[in-house]
């Protein structure tokens, strides 16, 4: 049941990022060819700046479920299992509490915000616009609360997300440049 | 008092494997409490907004989403088969052939592992197979590949200009003469030794052989070409350079050398929104950190410290590579910048550093950082594929470092050699 609702939020987590980085990039050909056109579209800067800081929100939510922010895990994983499982767990509550004051001062500060609004689409008033602060920090204490466990068994089998992440990189690339190679022999 | 008390709360919360970027906003969030002045939780909340909302860095996930379309569409192994055609029949060429491709491939795509991953697995095995040591093999692949970082496109180079309220165009340009006086410098060290120990020659020189790897890696060639060619010229800015190394990336990979599907073009955006959301989220949330910062004038002090102390450049320079240094062997680059760039930059500005000079430096110590344990991602990634020890890997890379560092040394004290080419430019 928890896997369940684990993937499908993953899934509408991506499905927005992949939206967005798609807007994004769109937005950026398309303001520069109608720039050398002669037309340059007038809501080009501040439009993009959303949709950066919706991708920068929405693309920290989706890695921290994958567990993907740096972080130092040298001296955790060298401790013996139930110190670094007890550090491991100070760090995910000092997480928590972090997004916990975000949520809850990001929602503060909306009701300032809903008095102004985009100056190309005034319809979008800035509450909708800065609620990615409180939604993404929402977000990511669920995340935290949904990997944790992930979290806790690494660190009580001295696992490095650091090294985990470079082994996965080096397989990626082996498949990919098999595969490349492949392609080559084939012509 | 407030920047060492800062400093500890870092260090610590880092050490027990708190997300960086969420350390520095717990720091941020305990200055702000602690520290009296006007700015409150209800400021950190913006400052966490308006911290993502600096034009220049949309730059970031589009350069990253290319780098990382690059990597899949396989045009990594082009450009090697095309190198090593190349320069392979030199003595020690097939190090030449790794250090020339990280040149034109560089660090564009935000992940350096992934950068290295690439060229690596293709590289170290065929090293080891023609007689390199293990650990020489790593030490290669590691040192170019951390080179790369000062070659434009650059992510270290558009964190700092965002941050530094510098020119990335200007930066860009500063980065190559010593990117490629670097390149050169490090052939060297694998023909030296290739000579000392009798290496052999990777393949003969064959122009038949040249020119059909050429025309199998002429689209991978003009990458490069394009998306500087662009910048440089002024024809597109260093966004909408961005913008077009996706559209080329996406054009090569999907139908010229048709290695690019739906589900890995979906596979490769998401990497680059993880990798984005990585970088941006510490961009943030050292907004949040340097309200608090501002708040307690931290910089401000610490520039007045030093410059009561001196104003002499030349000590000031060593001293902030000394820092930078030190930073490097235990930070990640990307949060090495975030967090002393904005501390440091009044100094900068104190006594008369330009500040795209002092960007070339900051990124050339990183580059160097790449190589020093503990935190040393690039060198890890490397001795992973060469299976070699980081320790041994360490020693033998010490060659290559000291080129880094003769480079670094150049680059501080003869300002000419990276702000020369920036009076090309407006």
């Amino acid at each position: 049941m928890v896997a369940k609702f684990e993937k499908a939020l993953l899934w509408v987590i991506e499905t927005i990022c992949l939206a967005l980085l798609i807007a994004l990039a769109l937005s950026v050909i398309y303001s520069a060819t109608m720039r050398y056109l002669g037309s340059s579209p007038s809501w080009y800067d501040e439009i993009a700046i959303v949709l950066l800081a919706w991708l920068t929100y929405f693309g920290a939510t989706y890695a921290l479920f994958l567990r993907q922010h740096m972080s130092f895990g040298g001296i955790v994983t060298a401790l013996p299992k139930h110190a670094a499982v007890a550090l491991a767990l100070v760090s995910e509550l000092l997480v928590i509490g972090f997004f916990a004051i975000v949520a809850w001062y990001g929602n503060a500060v909306l009701a300032a915000a809903k008095w102004d609004s985009l100056l190309s689409i005034r319809w979008m008033t800035l509450d909708i616009v800065q609620s990615i602060i409180p939604v993404s920090a929402v977000l990511m204490i669920i995340g935290t609360f949904l990997t944790m466990p992930r979290a806790l068994r690494n660190a009580a089998a001295g696992i490095d997300a650091d090294h985990a992440e470079i082994e996965q990189a080096i397989a990626e690339a082996e498949r990919e440049n098999a595969s490349a190679f492949g392609k080559d022999d084939h012509k | 008092m407030i920047l060492l008390a800062t400093t500890v709360a870092l260090i610590t919360l880092i050490l027990i494997n708190v997300p960086i970027a969420v350390a520095i906003g717990i720091v941020a969030v305990g200055g702000l409490v602690l520290t009296p002045g006007g700015a409150t939780l209800y400021d950190l909340a913006i400052a966490l907004y308006s911290g993502s909302t600096s034009f220049p860095l949309i730059a970031i996930p589009l350069f990253i989403l290319a780098g990382n379309l690059m990597n899949t569409s396989g045009i990594s192994v082009r450009l090697i088969n095309f190198v090593t055609s190349l320069i392979g029949f030199v003595r020690g060429g097939l190090g030449m052939v790794n250090i020339g491709v990280s040149m034109v491939f560089a660090e564009i795509s935000g992940s350096a592992v992934a950068d290295v991953a690439a060229t690596g697995t293709v590289l170290i095995p065929e090293m080891k197979k023609r007689g390199y040591s293990r650990t020489l093999a790593a030490a290669i692949t590691s040192s170019s590949a951390s080179l790369a970082i000062i070659i434009p496109p650059s992510i270290p180079m558009i964190l700092y200009g965002a941050i530094a309220e510098t020119s990335v165009l200007k930066l860009f340009v500063a980065g190559v003469v010593p990117g490629v006086l670097g390149g050169v410098l490090l052939m060297a060290v694998p023909y030296v030794i290739a000579v000392r120990y009798d290496l052999p020659r990777a393949d003969s020189f064959d122009l038949c052989h040249v020119w059909r790897s050429f025309k199998e890696a002429i689209w991978a060639l003009l990458m490069p070409v394009i998306i500087l060619g662009g910048i440089f010229s002024g024809v597109v800015t260093a966004t909408e350079g961005a913008g077009l190394a996706v559209l080329a990336a996406l054009v090569i990979g999907i139908f010229i050398y048709r290695d690019l599907d739906v589900s890995r073009l979906r596979k490769v955006m998401l990497e680059g929104v993880s990798q984005t959301g990585v970088v941006m989220l510490l961009v943030a949330t050292s907004a949040a950190l340097g309200l608090f910062l501002t708040q307690a004038q931290v910089p401000q002090q610490l520039a007045q410290q030093i410059t009561e102390l001196t104003t002499n450049p030349l000590i000031v320079l060593a001293l902030l590579n000394l820092l930078l240094l030190v930073l490097g062997m235990f930070l990640h680059g990307a949060a090495a910048i975030i967090l002393v760039v904005p501390v440091v930059m009044p100094l900068v500005n104190a006594v008369g550093i330009d500040p795209v000079h002092f960007g070339i430096m900051v990124t050339l110590n990183l580059a160097i950082g790449q190589q020093t344990p503990p935190v040393a991602s690039v060198l890890i990634t490397s001795c992973s594929i060469a299976k070699a020890g980081i320790w041994e890997t360490s020693r033998t890379n010490l060659p290559f470092i000291g080129v880094l560092a003769f480079i670094l040394l150049l680059v501080t004290y003869v300002p000419q050699v990276s702000l020369a080419l920036t009076g090309l430019i407006q």
